[in-house]
């Protein structure tokens, strides 16, 4: 499987770690309605879809930058990878 | 008595001395060159200020960088980029410190910026066949037009972390590895060369 890395270009997944679902990067509100409920679905409820899916990969082994990669879970077709960092905060 | 087989002398369990390995070919069909008297730097842009360190680069050293896996590379100063905002600053010097204190000083605190000159060692690797032993221990195109002389890649050579950016067309590549890999990296090169004839120097 190949990933086009934003910076990097097209390289073997080897050279990624994988996380998981990029919900991580929503943080709930701790201050907002209903924070506890939003914490639990936050920490421990994964949805496992067939189908396309938002996943965290590290570059680790190149940029060494987060990536947000949609992949097809079926298929490993991948539609779309972007720099994890939200843009107001990237470079 | 049987013909030695082309990988016989590169042993695991002691480092690779220098001269040449492999196949007794007229020519060395990879040659592989420590480069010694360089003082490397890198360059960590603060969040939102690669425009800024660019900037900063150009003022000081004349040297304009971009912000894209190439190299950019001046008089006096190499930079290549290594991530977003991240570049290894490559001086013919042997003070180290001392040249990370000027570019720490140039860019201010728009980057952080490290003498790496003990932790990495940069080698020059070219030969008729280099792409060839090339391809067999790095899984990125090397070819024309996807790398062209000024092209740069973080990647893995046989597993080893490395940085590698090319020189000119004969081709003619850098090879920068941790220091405590050179090890690993060299005999990896080594058995991937010896069928075309590998010769290494460690001057």
């Amino acid at each position: 499987m190949l990933i086009t890395c934003p910076y990097c270009g097209a390289r073997d997944a080897h050279e990624f770690t994988y996380l998981g679902d990029a919900e991580l990067i929503d943080r709930p509100d701790p201050a907002g309605p209903e924070a506890e409920a939003a914490f639990h679905a936050h920490v421990y409820l994964r949805d496992n879809p067939a189908g396309p899916h938002r996943e965290l990969w590290y570059h680790g082994s190149g940029c060494r930058q987060w990536l947000t990669v949609t992949r097809d879970t079926r298929t490993h077709a991948i539609a779309s990878v972007v720099a994890a960092a939200r843009p107001e905060v990237a470079r | 008595m049987a013909k030695a087989h082309f990988l016989e002398g590169i042993d695991p369990s002691t480092p690779l001395a220098a001269g040449r390995w492999g196949a007794a070919t007229a020519t060395a069909g990879v040659t592989m060159r420590r480069l010694g008297g360089l003082s490397i730097a890198s360059i960590v842009s603060a969040k939102g200020a690669a425009p800024a360190v660019i900037a900063a680069i150009e003022a000081a050293h004349g040297l304009a960088i971009v912000d894209r896996p190439e190299v950019c590379a001046g008089t006096g100063l190499c930079c290549v980029g290594t991530g977003p905002g991240k570049w290894l600053a490559v001086a013919p010097r042997d003070d180290g410190e001392a040249f990370a204190d000027g570019l720490a000083a140039a860019v201010g605190a728009a980057a952080s910026v490290n003498d790496q000159s003990d932790g990495f060692v940069i080698f020059e690797l070219a030969g008729a066949r280099i792409r060839a032993a090339l391809a067999k221990c790095l899984s990125i195109d090397l070819d024309p037009p996807a790398f062209v002389p000024g092209s740069a890649a973080a990647t893995l050579l046989a597993l080893v972390g490395v940085t590698l950016w090319q020189i000119d067309e004969a081709p003619v590549y850098h090879l920068c590895v941790g220091r405590s890999l050179t090890e690993a990296a060299t005999r990896a090169l080594a058995a991937a060369g010896a069928e075309y004839g590998f010769e290494l120097t460690l001057d």
